[in-house]
């Protein structure tokens, strides 16, 4: 429901707020109408009930005196069939006027008979009344004077019944305005109560003129009718034609007519009445007026002519006046009509242009905010612009900050539109070079995270290699624990074997000795010898050299031989045989040395033999002795060895563990370069959203100020 | 005649004895630079300055080795301009004499162009004795040589 009536539009919503408004307008519209149609239905009826009542009051006031001449004709005097028949013919010409007007009534005004029924005033229909009168007429002249009395005034009884029935309903009697109210009361009550009692007063002075005597009766009749009409009837007459002459001006404006005609009838009647006053005073005060009955039947009728004439001025004015009021009620409705119709048509055509004033400007502005929203930055300028020209608005430049609760909705939206599509405009404007930037930084963090990955992998790759180093490691050091403990074990039983090591070794050390000194012995020997044999080498060189030089000299003795030629022939000879001594010397001097030099030679070998044995026999001891000294050290260190080996395996087992701690931080590195990988392929994705945002942001620029031109 | 035997290597060889001057042992000699390498050096030779080919080095490209029995066959010869000239050959096994008649000789056979200082072989109960011509040794550049060095020095 809710959802429905916030749908509408405004042109809606207005009209069905006017709508709303229009209900208790047109129902107290229709209240004003129906009063208004009320009251001119009142005059209406008022007005019917006064063509009604004429006829009508012309048969109640010809009834007394159709009864009194009918009783006096009864009583026996027929002068007055004639003077009854134009009285009849009134009545009977009373009755078809009534029944003429009755009939062409759209309203009989409950003078039906169904409803007189219902009012129990059966007496008073209209039809009943006709018929018995003229059962009444058709008879009348058979009846007794009692019964002709008796029916006349049954008669006038019915009448006056549907008189004032007629009165009531017209609703005469209760006519609301003050001058023509006071004229119904004169009309329907006052003036027929005072014609009848001078129509009565009139008869029953006749009857006493004629007969020439007044009885007692007759003459309270004749006061107390005279007291009516001047006790009550004429003031009160007086009163109400003076209310109603006073009032005249008030109601409906003075009624020219009404002012002129009442005041002269109602005088006359006066006069009239007065005079029949007199009269009738003169004949009851006195035994035997001076008066007859002509002249009293002169006074009476004309009494009565003037109280005729002044019912029928009432009456008219009545009906004038009630003419007037209907006119005017029309002139009121009217008015009131089209004022109402024209308030109406101005309150739509307000309506209308206050929906428009509020839709059109709406619609424009929901127009900037489409182009807004849909990214034509300067289509949505535009529409400002031409918004502005258009006269919605006279928009003020950017930044005005001027109180604006002065200016219209209207005014205060188009500003905040303007100013909004302006702000909007340098926001993305400002967005495109942010955008930019971060692109810029986005590129460079990715670039980054790139690298930083690599670190980071290669980081890993160098962690896990280290955590499996440090885990061989650890595993070498234990292992290396357990071989310490063994070479604990080992160490102890060396100790033990070397102890029992080092007395051979002693023994051999000093046999070692022993061959060393034999062994210097027999090099010194052979030493001796060498050098023996060296001076029989240098003996043999020298020989040798004499040898060669005595060679050299046989050869150049051949040759200055030769030179010589014959003288040296001796000479020759000579030469030949220092040649030959010189080989043959040679040739001793070297068996010699080939002999020496295969004893050198062996004395060599012998001697190199045993140096090379010396020397492997004192490296023997030496290398003995020092093994003996290790072997000593080692037992040492063997019996030593136990704490430190003890503190060596501790130390080990400490590595062991630390190994393994560091194989623990390792894992731990390696966990958490994990997690800086994955929090950098983390980062990777935010710098690629960031990317992705960014083109998002890029996209978002492309609405500024235009087309898509802008990347 | 009678020749000087020398050997290089297993082959004998024999220098006229007419032509030697003597025979001494191996003296000291003074290096040469910037010349062949069979030339050892030089020698005072009673004043006279000697030059010294090795002629193992010359004939097999391996120096002398320092027997007793290698000296120094010191030689004169008559140069192409007619100068005497004395030349120390450096040889080994310089101890025996031979003698020969001219006629004995006979041509090499085998004659290279390179080895002019060699001549005629003469064959002697199963080896070969060969001639050595000491003035074809020594060339006129490296005599050139040789004395400009010497004239220096002298």
């Amino acid at each position: 429901m809710r959802t429905f009536f916030s749908n509408l539009k405004i042109a809606h919503k207005l009209l069905a707020s006017s709508l709303v408004f229009l209900l208790p307008v047109v129902v107290l519209a229709l209240f004003v109408f129906a009063s208004f149609n009320r009251d001119i239905h009142t005059v209406r009826m008022e007005k019917d009930g006064l063509r009604l009542i004429r006829p009508l009051s012309v048969i109640m006031e010809s009834l007394p005196t159709h009864r009194h001449y009918a009783h006096s004709y009864l009583q026996g005097d027929p002068a007055l069939l004639e003077r009854i028949k134009p009285v009849t013919g009134r009545i009977r010409g009373a009755f078809s006027d009534f029944f003429s007007v009755s009939d062409g009534l759209e309203q009989p005004l409950r003078i039906d008979d169904a409803s007189l029924d219902a009012a129990r005033l059966e007496e008073a229909q209209p039809a009943r009344i006709y018929r018995y009168w003229e059962k009444m007429h058709a008879e009348w002249n058979t009846l007794s004077p009692r019964e002709s009395d008796a029916r006349h005034h049954a008669l006038h009884q019915a009448a006056q019944a549907l008189f004032f029935r007629i009165g009531d309903t017209s609703s005469l009697l209760l006519d609301p305005d003050s001058d023509s109210c006071h004229l119904a009361t004169v009309s329907l009550r006052e003036l027929p109560g005072c014609q009848e009692a001078a129509a009565e007063v009139m008869l029953l002075g006749m009857d006493a003129l004629t007969a020439r005597t007044l009885t007692p009766e007759t003459r309270t009749g004749i006061a107390s009718a005279a007291g009516r009409i001047e006790k009550v009837f004429l003031d009160r007459i007086r009163r109400d034609l003076e209310t109603a002459l006073r009032e005249d001006s008030r109601v409906n404006g003075e009624s020219q007519s009404l002012q002129q005609a009442l005041p002269p009838a109602f005088a006359r009647y006066e006069q009239a009445l007065v005079l029949l006053l007199d009269k009738a005073r003169l004949l009851t005060s006195v035994d035997t007026p001076a008066l007859s009955p002509e002249e009293f039947e002169t006074a009476g009728t004309s009494a009565i002519e003037a109280g005729d004439a002044l019912w029928t001025v009432a009456v008219d004015e009545l009906d004038r006046l009630l003419d007037l009021r209907a006119a005017s009620l029309n002139r009121k409705r009217a008015f009131a009509g089209s004022l109402g119709l024209l308030a109406l048509a101005l309150a739509f055509g307000m309506v209308f242009l206050v929906a428009r004033s509020i839709a059109r400007p709406l619609a424009v502005v929901s127009g900037i905010a489409d182009a807004v929203s849909g990214g034509d930055m300067a289509g949505a300028g535009e529409r400002i612009r031409a918004a502005s020209r258009a006269g919605f608005v006279a928009v003020l430049p950017d930044g005005d900050t001027r109180d604006t609760s002065r200016h219209s909705e209207v005014d205060r939206l188009f500003r905040a539109m303007a100013l909004m599509t302006g702000t909007i405009e340098s926001l993305l404007d400002q967005v495109a070079l942010t955008g930019d930037q971060v692109a810029v930084s986005a590129g460079q963090i990715s670039e980054s995270v790139r690298r930083l990955e690599e670190t980071v992998s290669q980081q890993a790759a160098s962690t896990s290699e280290v955590t499996a180093t440090s885990r061989e490691i650890s595993g070498t050091v234990n292992e290396l624990a357990r071989t310490m403990s063994r070479v604990a074990a080992l160490a102890a039983e060396t100790g033990e074997l070397a102890g029992t090591g080092v007395e051979g070794l002693e023994d051999i050390r000093s046999s070692m000795q022993e061959l060393t000194d034999s062994t210097a012995d027999i090099t010194a020997r052979l030493n001796t010898f060498r050098e023996r044999t060296d001076m029989i080498t240098e003996v043999i060189t020298a020989i040798t050299r004499v040898a060669s030089q005595t060679n050299m000299l046989s050869l150049n003795a051949t040759i200055e031989a030769e030179k010589a030629g014959e003288y040296g022939s001796g000479f020759a000879v000579v030469a030949r045989e220092i040649s030959r001594l010189a080989d043959q010397t040679a040739i001793a001097a070297l068996d010699i040395e080939e002999m020496i030099l295969e004893m050198q030679t062996a004395v060599r070998d012998g001697v190199d033999a045993v140096e090379r044995h010396a020397r492997r026999t004192r490296e023997s001891s030496e290398r003995t002795a020092r093994i003996s000294d290790d072997l000593g050290r080692v037992i040492e260190h063997a019996r030593r060895l136990g704490s430190p080996l003890e503190q060596v395996n501790q130390g080990m087992q400490m590595q062991s563990e630390s190994a393994q701690q560091i194989s623990v931080a390792m894992e731990q590195l390696t966990r958490g370069a994990r997690l800086t990988r994955d929090s950098l392929s983390d980062f990777r994705v935010a710098a690629g959203r960031l990317n992705d945002s960014v083109t998002g942001l890029r996209e978002v620029t492309r609405f500024s100020r235009g087309d898509g031109g802008r990347a | 005649m009678i020749l000087i035997l020398f050997q290089i290597g297993a082959d004998t060889f024999g220098l006229e004895a007419s032509r030697v001057t003597e025979v001494v042992p191996l003296l000291a000699s003074r290096t040469v630079p910037h010349v062949p390498g069979y030339i050892t050096g030089i020698i005072n030779y009673r004043g006279d300055v000697v030059p010294l080919v090795d002629l193992s080095m010359l004939h097999r490209g391996t120096p002398s080795q320092p027997f007793l029995s290698t000296r120094i066959i010191l030689s004169g010869y008559d140069d192409e301009i007619g100068e005497r000239r004395t030349v120390g050959l450096i040889a080994e096994r310089v101890t025996d004499t031979f003698n020969c008649r001219r006629e004995d000789f006979q041509p090499p056979g085998v004659r290279t162009d390179g080895i002019r200082y060699l001549g005629e072989v003469l064959l002697d109960h199963g080896r070969t004795i060969q001639l050595v011509s000491p003035e074809r040794i020594l060339t006129r550049e490296v005599l050139e040589i040789l004395h400009a060095g010497a004239g220096e020095q002298g």
